[in-house]
């Protein structure tokens, strides 16, 4: 009779996985936190991947956004750390600089990034910095070489403000970064104005702007994308060492653009089928060509490799951290 | 407390914050400290002087007329303070029931409990509009999240950290039982759910 | 270009893209009509089913929804007090307290053709100025936008009342909203000011729960201290009529409310003002309209020309909002922004193009700006003596249903419990300061400008030191600031004139 019970018990203890899998997501509403509001970039991907997923993880489950923006999306972070069920039926995304924000200890942060039961990226972007297709710049011996280049921003804490400080500092370019302009296509039209020179950026949102002609792509971060592969790189400018692997921490996270985690503590096998999903609905050729359309690379990076990036973040000596929270603020 | 005194208390409160904002600008660099102080400044000034108006001026009555409604007068003061306060009492409920309940279901609460108890509607009425706003929150809107709690945050977040560490609630024995219950029992018996 | 300008209108008639536009239509009057479901945020959410659309339909849907807005909103804002839209606020004001005074029927009328006059001249200016649109976009830098903001700041005295004492508060006012808009991080250098340790507070505070807590709160604890209805004193004559009445009003007012729309229009057209300035100044400027002392005091208690004025001009920013982003593919609001998202969608990059390659596309966006506002404002006519009748039901039961619109109205503008509580706060605030006679639009305008100036002026600074002092622009606005400020002051005008017709 004991057999007989282990018997049905190791059986089912086998299939179980299969029935969870089904039971845990079918006639469920799958939630995905986005730590900006409506419209927002990351707020697009989600809704994008929110139209295909389902079709991917078995039980069919509805999939809900929730905007929860705030404080640069830490809020939506630190609600997915410590106040979202890790039941698999919650996972969210939010600005890939936030282990950039741990790292430099920014007041608020009350979650531990590594700690995230990952997912993966489904985008990687480059930053770029641009300039009116109207000056003579084109090397980077030229901008060494220039007198001043007016670079307009929106405020510490954005890529248009960090990219363009570290080379000020680092690269021994004579930027001058004029902060306060209240988003960045705000900063395109000065540049048309021609109060500023130029902007820095995710290459993504800047791409408009060039096939239009208005500005032009100088320098790249170590990312590359097709289109500006030839593009000298900032750390390759760097004058010192120290400036050289600020540089590069800066830029890391923009390998995971895009990151999608859930919350820590989620049961391996739901993170499975969690992750089969993200890998699959990324090469989906209806959302590739959706995502083709409204000019929203696609690039999947696995949870290994994301974990790699941000350990390699986290465990930068001290003195780096330092020189970085020097230039690095965490904004709005 | 006499119109008088509210004018007061208001001018006060203007002064304050004008020199709390001062106080909170004094380490910060130039340029972000130099408009809050241009404006803080001839705030905390002007401030005083209304101070100053509202204890030593005579003022009748609505005598600096606002470019803005007035409340009404018809009343009689008592019953207006005493309806007053209870209004102000209610919006307080209400916001404790959406925290307590969560939008959805403290809508419905809520218009229940005011039109019996301060609206004296009859029952028809009173269920009827319920209903609707129950219908209306479930089906019209998207029920929007629950307002984060900070106890219940806070609870979760020590639960969560110590767990986290040992995952413990997760280990393979458990998927066992999930076949056979639902998986949130064990959930239940917590004062917050995390 | 005029016959693009005549296939602009045909491509709005097909019978495709009009059935498009009447589904936004449709979705708009709803978005505008409740508070909290924003018209930003709806544009989001529509934009993934226009991928399948083709252009017309899908700019023909989505302006189409998003040109209501602004109509309906004022409708909210007129009979409950709380307002539809962030961008209808100023319409509570004399709006809703020409309901309490029984004439709702007249300012929904009042409301909605003003709205409907606003759009027109928006969407003129619109056609009109695409060929212009460029040089005059280019010369407004920083420095001009600094002015401008100051401008509008300066129409502080002429919102604040007759008499040394009502200046004095309505500056005061004024400053405080200044001092909350300083709220949140500081572009220049990162720091958090006055955030109180919270990361709700990083992004400052939002401008959709301050106003609805300055201007519901006061009205719910009215309607609930009065104990009647909305309208307390008996209706002046059928409400019915009254809607003819205050459609009769807008052309009374006629060159108030072109106006205001022209206000409303350039505002509209320089990006980074926002769509909350239109409306507070084209109040102030019909405020500036009252000839006598009687008549200033006549307004914030039912003045017709606070109505036409805000009513106007928050539908002719919409045309304005729209030249930039066809023209330079910078938005000039943010549901400009995601409209621009749509552009892309359907692999139209705006700028010089728009005027050129796809002109025929813009016309038909000036057109359905035009028609759709048309549409609404004729569907809204049907049924607006008997929206004016909720004016009528006993305060008792309206008012859960109105706290219950501005809490919701609030929350969803960040999902988050800080929006209650700025809610709660600024309708304290709101209510103390109706108390104490301190107007309340001063603070609002402060608050919608405090940024605005602030950033601009950095800019200017650190661009051009000192010498966009010297630009004829910005001195232009100096002179004007000047004019502003000094207007209601003027003591010719205080002598009783014949009394004005309000």
């Amino acid at each position: 009779m004991i057999r007989f019970k282990l018997a049905v018990f190791s059986l089912l203890f086998l299939l179980s996985p299969v029935f969870s899998q089904a039971a845990e997501f079918s006639g469920k509403t799958l939630t995905i936190v986005v730590g900006y509001k409506p419209g927002g970039g990351y707020d697009r991907y989600a809704r994008l991947l929110g139209k295909h997923l389902p079709r991917y993880i078995p039980g069919n489950p509805t999939i809900v956004i929730q905007n929860m923006p705030g404080a640069n999306s830490i809020i939506s972070a630190n609600h997915l750390y410590s106040v979202a069920k890790p039941d698999g039926l919650t996972i969210g995304t939010f600005n890939n600089a936030l282990v950039v924000a741990q790292l430099i200890k920014v007041e608020g942060v009350r979650y531990d990034i590594a700690k995230f039961s990952w997912i993966g990226s489904v985008a990687s972007d480059a930053v770029i910095l641009a300039l009116r297709s109207d000056l003579p710049y084109r090397t980077a011996e030229d901008l060494r070489r220039a007198k001043e280049i007016i670079i307009g921003t929106t405020g510490p804490g954005s890529s248009t403000h960090d990219f363009p400080s570290l080379l000020k500092e680092f690269a021994g370019i004579n930027l001058k970064l004029v902060p306060g302009y209240s988003s960045s296509s705000d900063i395109m039209l000065a540049i048309e104005r021609k109060e500023v020179d130029g902007r820095a950026g995710s290459y993504d949102s800047i791409i408009p702007f060039i096939d239009r002609g208005l500005v032009r792509p100088v320098l790249r971060n170590r990312l590359s994308v097709p289109g500006i592969e030839k593009l000298p790189v900032d750390e390759e400018l760097a004058t010192t060492p120290k400036g050289k692997a600020v540089m590069a921490i800066n830029a890391a996270p923009t390998a995971i653009y895009r990151p999608y985690v859930a919350p820590p503590g989620t049961p391996a096998d739901t993170m499975k089928v969690l992750r089969d999903a993200f890998a699959k609905v990324t090469m989906d050729r209806e959302l590739l060509a959706e995502a083709k359309k409204t000019k929203m690379g696609i690039d999947y990076t696995p949870a290994e490799q994301v974990l790699k990036v941000i350990h390699e973040v986290l465990n930068q000596p001290p003195e780096i951290t330092k020189e970085l929270s020097k230039y690095i603020k965490f904004g709005d | 407390m006499r119109a008088g005194e509210v004018r007061f208390l208001l001018a006060l409160a203007a002064a304050l914050i004008a020199g709390y904002a001062l106080y909170a600008s004094l380490h910060w660099p130039f340029r972000t400290a130099l408009f809050p102080r241009v404006i803080a400044i001839p705030l905390l000034t002007l401030a005083i002087i209304e101070v100053g108006l509202t204890l030593f001026g005579s003022e009748k009555n609505r005598e600096g007329h606002a470019i803005d409604f007035e409340l009404t007068t018809d009343v009689d003061p008592v019953i207006a303070r005493k309806r007053t306060l209870g209004i102000f009492s209610w919006t307080l409920g209400f916001l404790a029931l959406i925290l307590l309940l969560g939008f959805p279901l403290a809508v419905p609460a809520f218009v229940f409990l005011y039109l019996k108890l301060a609206g004296n509607e009859g029952w028809t009425l009173t269920l009827l509009l319920t209903a609707l706003s129950w219908l209306f929150m479930g089906r019209a809107l998207r029920p929007p999240p629950p307002p984060s709690l900070s106890p219940r945050l806070a609870f979760c977040a020590v639960r969560l950290r110590l767990s986290a560490d040992s995952s413990s609630r997760h280990r393979p024995i458990d998927l066992g039982r999930k076949a056979f219950s639902p998986r949130k029992d064990h959930l239940d018996r917590e004062p917050y759910a995390c | 270009m005029f016959d693009a300008f005549i296939q602009g209108l045909f491509v709005v008639l097909q019978w495709k893209a009009f059935l498009m536009m009447l589904l936004g239509i449709f979705l708009g009057f709803w978005v505008g009509l409740l508070p909290g479901l924003g018209g930003s945020t709806t544009l989001a959410l529509m934009l993934p089913f226009i991928y399948k659309m083709t252009p017309e339909e899908a700019f023909a849907f989505l302006l189409g929804m998003h040109s209501v807005v602004s109509t309906t909103g004022d409708i909210t804002s007129v009979l409950f007090g709380v307002p539809g839209e962030g961008t209808t606020a100023a319409t509570i004001v004399d709006g809703h307290a020409m309901a309490k005074k029984g004439e709702a029927g007249r300012a929904l009328g009042a409301a909605l053709m003003s709205s409907l006059v606003g759009a027109v001249i928006g969407a003129l200016a619109l056609a009109l100025s695409i060929p212009v649109v460029r040089p005059l976009v280019l010369t407004f830098g920083a420095p001009e936008l600094f002015m401008l903001a100051v401008v509008g700041i300066a129409f502080i005295s002429s919102l604040s009342g007759q008499g040394g004492r009502s200046l004095l508060r309505g500056v005061l006012a004024g400053l405080l909203g200044l001092l909350f808009a300083m709220v949140g991080e500081d572009p220049q250098a990162g720091v958090q000011r006055f955030t109180l340790g919270q990361l709700y507070l990083w992004g400052g505070l939002d401008l959709v729960p301050v106003l609805v807590g300055l201007f519901a709160i006061p009205e719910i604890v009215d309607l609930a201290v009065r104990g009647t209805s909305i309208a307390s004193d008996l209706p002046k004559g059928d409400l019915g009529k009254g809607v003819w009445e205050g459609i009769k009003d807008t052309f009374r007012h006629f060159w108030l409310t072109v106006r205001c729309s022209l206000l409303g229009t350039f505002i509209g057209i320089m990006p980074g003002l926002g769509g909350g300035v239109a409306q507070w100044i084209a109040y102030g400027h019909a405020v500036q309209g009252a000839r006598s002392d009687e008549e200033r005091k006549g307004f914030g208690k039912g003045d017709v020309r606070g109505v036409l004025g805000p009513g106007a001009a928050n539908n002719s920013k919409e045309g304005g909002a729209l030249i930039p982003t066809i023209a330079f593919g910078v938005p000039g609001s943010s549901a400009m922004a995601i409209l621009l998202g749509a552009f892309f969608l359907q692999g139209i990059m705006p700028g010089p193009d728009m005027l050129n390659k796809y002109v025929t596309l813009t016309f038909s966006m000036v057109w359905t700006l035009v028609i759709a506002n048309i549409i609404t404002v004729a569907a809204s006519l049907l049924f607006l003596a008997q929206l004016a009748r909720l004016t009528l039901v006993r305060g008792s039961i309206l008012i859960p249903f109105i706290l219950f619109l501005a809490f919701i109205g609030s929350y969803t503008s960040n999902n988050h419990l800080g929006d209650l509580l700025v809610f709660l706060f600024f309708g304290g605030l709101g209510y103390l300061m109706v108390v104490c006679g301190w107007p309340r639009s001063p603070l609002v305008l402060g608050f919608v400008l405090g940024k605005i100036a602030e950033n601009n002026f950095y800019i200017s600074t650190i661009r051009y030191g000192s010498a966009w002092l010297l630009r004829p622009v910005v001195l232009v606005l100096v002179i004007l600031t000047v004019a502003v400020i000094v207007y209601p002051l003027l003591p010719f005008r205080r002598t009783s004139a014949p009394a004005g017709r309000a």
